[in-house]
């Protein structure tokens, strides 16, 4: 049986896991963003008003939050469209300002039972209890958590072996090039945009119903920059790659608590000697290129 | 290994809404700083929400976690034993890793002391910890 802080642990991994996923989306078709925060934000408080305002089933909830994040990740991505690289970033960092400062003034509260119920501006929205009134444990819920995770990084996975997984890699290496070639590249980039919302969406709707409460200053910029750089860390070559940069980052985390606050200087370490030692991950296209081949001569020698 | 009822069972309670159950629990927390730097001692009295009556468990499990920081900065569970000869009062010693403002997510799985009404809930209550002060709740 695992113990309730390991527990929290894998939770944890499992939801900051989808923003890792969301930032690399954005980085597969050459973008950089430090603001998918921002999503995790929108489907929280979305998906939390779902269950705990409207009296919604968790899964409807989950829906309802990552298709409202998806839904700003398309408003992101229709005005940024002209813009790339460093500009790009910026747009996506005050966007996800833009976001914050808005729920530090959003209220929106209903009486149930006795008591006001919803988002109050920076005080937070407290009591998204679904879990309680479900009666799910921790254990039960981490189980969620892994499923949808497994099943976005399965989508993602089949996606990149497909055509389409070709076409987005090649508008992250030369978007002239894949004009050439015929590809709508920014129908590419929307749809991308969009769908790392969704992703990320996903995260923040699990977020908010296993802490129960969420505060604008959750989603503030280092959640972001932990998203993109676990990225960074684990690789852009295949999907896995922010999952190893997010298990590699936490592990040390954990492994280190002796340094007690020190040890968060390690994660800024860590992601500028790899930069400079490995400046596209762990997995980079060329070591997935590596691993496929060694793989295949396996199969071809069975 | 996970058998195929408990999964249908949590499939059923993902997809059905939400029907309240039990008393809601409401905690005010008061934390003194000790002799030892950032680790600070926490009484915590629990009360039924609407009751008022002490809530009575075996032990309470607070987790603190720095908002600013979600998911990357935050500490282990820590336990709280009740406080002999007062029904709902906790204690539990904390030891931060910096200063600043705190979530403590307080885990409460028992029962009212009079109408023994089950209470299973999660009470978030913010604290600032500054160097040498008691920690203050947020403002």
């Amino acid at each position: 049986m695992l113990d309730d802080h390991l527990i929290g642990v894998l939770s944890n991994m499992g939801m900051i896991s989808f923003i890792a996923l969301s930032a690399y989306l954005v980085l597969v078709v050459g973008e950089i963003s430090f603001g998918q925060q921002a999503f995790f934000a929108v489907s929280a408080y979305a998906s939390g008003i779902a269950s705990a305002m409207w009296g919604w089933p968790f899964l409807g909830a989950v829906l309802w939050g990552a298709a409202v994040a998806g839904l700003a990740g398309l408003l992101l991505a229709i005005p940024t469209l002209r813009i790339r690289g460093l500009y790009f970033a910026i747009a996506t960092l005050a966007f996800a300002e833009m976001v914050r400062l808005a729920l530090e003034i959003f209220t929106y509260q209903v009486e149930q039972d006795g008591e006001l119920v919803g988002p109050n501006g920076s005080e937070g929205f407290r009591d998204i209890r679904y879990i309680y009134e479900a009666d799910i444990s921790a254990g039960e819920f981490l189980l969620v958590i892994l499923a949808l995770l497994a099943a976005t990084l399965a989508i993602i996975l089949w996606i990149e072996r497909t055509r389409l997984g070709a076409i987005l890699r090649m508008v992250g290496e030369d978007p002239v090039l894949a004009r050439l070639q015929g590809v709508n590249v920014n129908l590419a980039k929307i749809a991308t945009v969009a769908a790392a919302g969704l992703v990320a969406g996903i995260g923040g709707a699990l977020y908010a119903h296993l802490n129960t409460y969420v505060e604008p200053k959750i989603f503030n910029v280092m959640l972001g920059v932990h998203g993109l750089a676990y990225g960074l860390i684990g690789g852009l070559g295949t999907a896995f790659g922010p999952l190893l940069g997010v298990a590699l980052d936490i592990g040390v985390l954990e492994s280190t608590r002796a340094f007690s606050g020190y040890r968060m200087i390690v994660f800024g370490g860590l992601v500028a000697v790899l930069l400079i030692v490995r400046p596209r991950g762990l997995l980079d296209e060329a070591a997935v290129y590596r691993v496929r081949r060694f793989l295949l001569r396996k199969d071809a020698g069975d | 290994m996970i058998r195929i009822p408990a999964l249908a069972v949590l499939g059923f309670a993902l997809l059905a809404s939400p029907a309240l159950a039990g008393e809601r629990a409401a905690a005010d927390v008061a934390c003194e700083p000790t002799a030892e730097a950032l680790v600070y001692s926490c009484t915590i009295a629990v009360t039924g929400r609407k009751s008022a009556e002490p809530v009575t468990a075996k032990a309470l499990s607070v987790k603190a976690d720095m908002p600013s920081m979600a998911m990357a900065h935050n500490l282990p569970p820590a336990s709280a034993t009740p406080v002999e000869g007062k029904p709902g009062h906790y204690i539990a010693t904390l030891e931060l890793e910096m200063h600043g403002e705190w979530a403590l997510a307080i885990e409460v799985n028992g029962k009212t002391a009079e109408t023994a009404a089950r209470v299973r809930d999660k009470v978030i209550v913010k604290q600032h910890f500054a160097p040498g002060h008691a920690g203050a709740p947020k403002q």
